[in-house]
């Protein structure tokens, strides 16, 4: 099983390349996208302008593929927006097709219908569903491969029966799933609602009946999966999602450090229910 | 750095040279340091402004490591963004008072629309147990049609006894479906044997009605679009509303898909703008429309209320109360 693991700075690559990270994940989100949409219309999921954790620049991309070409860890660029307007597809395109000459060709994408229009330009990239697509089942498998996808990243809220019984159906597949941190309640595909720098994410509104908040700086405190390692390598999948793009490098690089020592012993044939010696009980496959 | 240098997120500042984006390294309001070379450079400088990012042509001259750029608009606009950072950094999402919603006008519209008076045929949709056993009709509209199901929760689906009770009233009726996981495949067969149409919330289920000859009908879950009853306290609103009347359904690329899939009609939430809608037979919501959804089983009859919000939470969901014009809609579905 493989590590993946978000970032937000070229700068961070070579930290969490040596945290023991199989492969990383970040957002590009040059200026002449933001002049024309603003975060209105986002380019991904990470919509805030005031927290820097996106690349911005051709010049960014090239010194991380100089890298990338010292370390072999590839980097995949998010394009997970739940949906784009007809005039934006065209303009993705051509951001696209700027990615895959400067070296980047994978890309995370929850919009399919951006994959048709990836597979009806003939651009040569490997797509990665990501969970916010939407909700899987039997019947969603074949069109995943009308939309081209090598691998299909299952949300945050799909048991692990239900992906034992996708992996068995779609063997061809590569299958991720989250692993570490912000294990939200709400399923992403689902959420329709703002996550701008002004307003609250409105899953943290406090209401009536709310409880309290684990610290967030705790390893697993906002999301953990480790003791389902041997489920989740049952059922088929090869990668596992830390999230954290927009977190503090150093929280991320320990997350990965300690991922990679976890998953170490649990190939060497240890119980993985006993890896981690406090639960967070904020789990992603037993709540 | 120099003094009165700053290192800003680069969705706050940015530049171009020629068209082509260049990182801004840092910058002061007399220079800017960026990953580019040249002696002179003509810049375009994006600035962060009400959501949005607006340029400002200026002149850079190398000077060492940085440019120095001798314009007093550039100075104010570098001032005024470092000002806004620093409010930013010092505030505190976290604490139930930091969105100051209640201090504004947001149109809180629980109670307020009168169905007669506006919409004429209503179809009316039922989402919960009691409603499949007692309905009660509380719109004065005309009712044509019942939207019998849950696209938020799947222990709220009826029976298929409930189904075949509502089906003596004598209305037309679409089958409402949640997202379908695996594991909740088996438990809606029942109903697609007695439906004749349905709402979707899953690309997949698609295929399934085709099993059934039950035509789907693109759900709001699939529908995607901004729906938050607090867009009008996001920076630069009412202005960016346009930029929210088209998604993904005004694609023809994706229209000729989702035809090929069995798709020609779709359900259109109501939101706080305008849509540009498509041609063809589709549906508007209005009423109490799903924000968020969660997948997972959630006790469904706990209702939380965000005071001074139109929002709620029950049944699996988060909902917000939209209503909207009904022109270029085939059907006008009340959401209680």
């Amino acid at each position: 099983m493989k590590i993946t693991a978000g970032f937000g700075c070229a700068d961070d690559y070579d930290r969490l390349c040596d945290a023991g990270a199989d492969e990383l994940f970040c957002g590009y989100v040059p200026v002449t996208w933001l002049a024309e949409y603003g975060n209105i219309l986002p380019l991904n999921r990470r919509e805030v302008l005031f927290v820097d954790m996106q690349l911005s620049a051709p010049s960014e991309l090239r010194r991380l593929r100089q890298r990338m070409d010292v370390r072999g860890v590839p980097v995949a660029l998010t394009f997970n927006s739940l949906y784009y307007t007809p005039a934006q597809y065209s303009r993705l395109l051509e951001l696209l097709a700027d990615c895959v000459e400067l070296g980047f060709d994978r890309f995370i994408i929850a919009d399919p219908v951006l994959a048709l229009h990836i597979k009806r330009a003939g651009l040569r990239c490997h797509i990665y569903m990501s969970g916010e697509c939407g909700e899987i089942n039997r019947y969603t498998l074949p069109l995943y491969a009308d939309w081209g996808v090598e691998r299909l990243i299952f949300h945050r809220q799909v048991t692990l029966r239900d992906m034992a019984s996708l992996t068995r159906r779609a063997p061809d597949l590569e299958y991720e799933a989250f692993i570490l941190n912000e294990r939200c309640r709400f399923t992403g595909a689902f959420c329709q609602s703002l996550h701008c720098d002004e307003l609250a994410h409105i899953c943290r509104l406090q209401c009536e009946g709310g409880g309290d908040s684990p610290n967030p700086d705790d390893f697993g405190a906002s999301g953990c999966g480790i003791c389902a390692l041997g489920e989740l390598r049952d059922a088929g999948v090869t990668w596992l999602k830390v999230v954290g793009r927009g977190a503090h490098i150093e929280q991320i690089e320990r997350d990965v450090r300690v991922l990679r020592g976890l998953l170490d012993r649990f190939e060497a044939g240890e119980n993985p229910r006993t890896l981690v010696k406090e639960c967070s009980n904020n789990c992603y496959y037993r709540m | 750095m120099r003094p009165f240098e700053v290192s800003l997120p680069s969705g706050l500042v940015g530049c171009t040279i020629g068209g082509v984006p260049i990182k801004v390294i840092s910058l002061s309001p007399t220079s800017i340091r960026l990953d580019a070379d040249g002696e002179a450079l003509n810049l375009r400088v994006y600035f962060y402004r009400d959501g949005g990012m607006c340029p400002l042509n200026v002149t850079a001259v190398r000077d060492g490591a940085d440019y120095t750029v001798a314009d007093p608009v550039y100075a104010a606009e570098v001032r005024r963004v470092t000002k806004l950072y620093t409010a930013y950094i010092h505030r505190r999402l976290d604490q139930p008072d930091a969105d100051s919603w209640c201090d504004h006008e947001l149109p809180l519209l629980p109670n307020g629309f009168d169905p007669d008076t506006d919409f004429g045929e209503v179809s009316l949709a039922l989402n919960e147990p009691s409603g499949y056993r007692q309905p009660t009709l509380p719109v004065k509209g005309k009712i044509v049609r019942l939207y019998v199901g849950s696209r938020t929760c799947p222990t709220l689906l009826p029976t298929p006894e409930d189904w075949r009770r509502l089906a003596v009233l004598g209305y037309p009726m679409t089958l409402v479906l949640p997202p379908l996981s695996e594991s909740m495949l088996d438990g809606v067969r029942p109903l697609l044997e007695l439906a004749e149409e349905a709402e979707i919330n899953d690309f997949g289920a698609a295929a399934l009605c085709r099993e059934y000859g039950v035509e789907p009908r693109l759900g709001l879950l699939l529908n995607r679009r901004r729906l938050d009853p607090r867009l009008p306290l996001k920076d630069g609103w009412p202005d960016f509303a346009p930029m929210l009347a088209e998604n993904s359904v005004n694609d023809p690329l994706w229209r000729e898909y989702l035809a090929e899939l069995g798709i020609t009609r779709y359900e259109f939430a109501a939101a706080n703008y305008p849509l540009t809608v498509p041609e063809g037979g589709h549906s508007l919501h209005i009423g109490w429309i799903p924000t968020n959804v969660t997948a997972a089983f959630r006790e469904s009859g706990v209702t939380r209320r965000y005071d001074g919000l139109p929002l709620i939470e029950r049944q699996g969901g988060m909902f917000a109360f939209f209503v909207g014009g009904t022109q270029n809609f085939e059907r006008v579905v009340i959401e209680p």
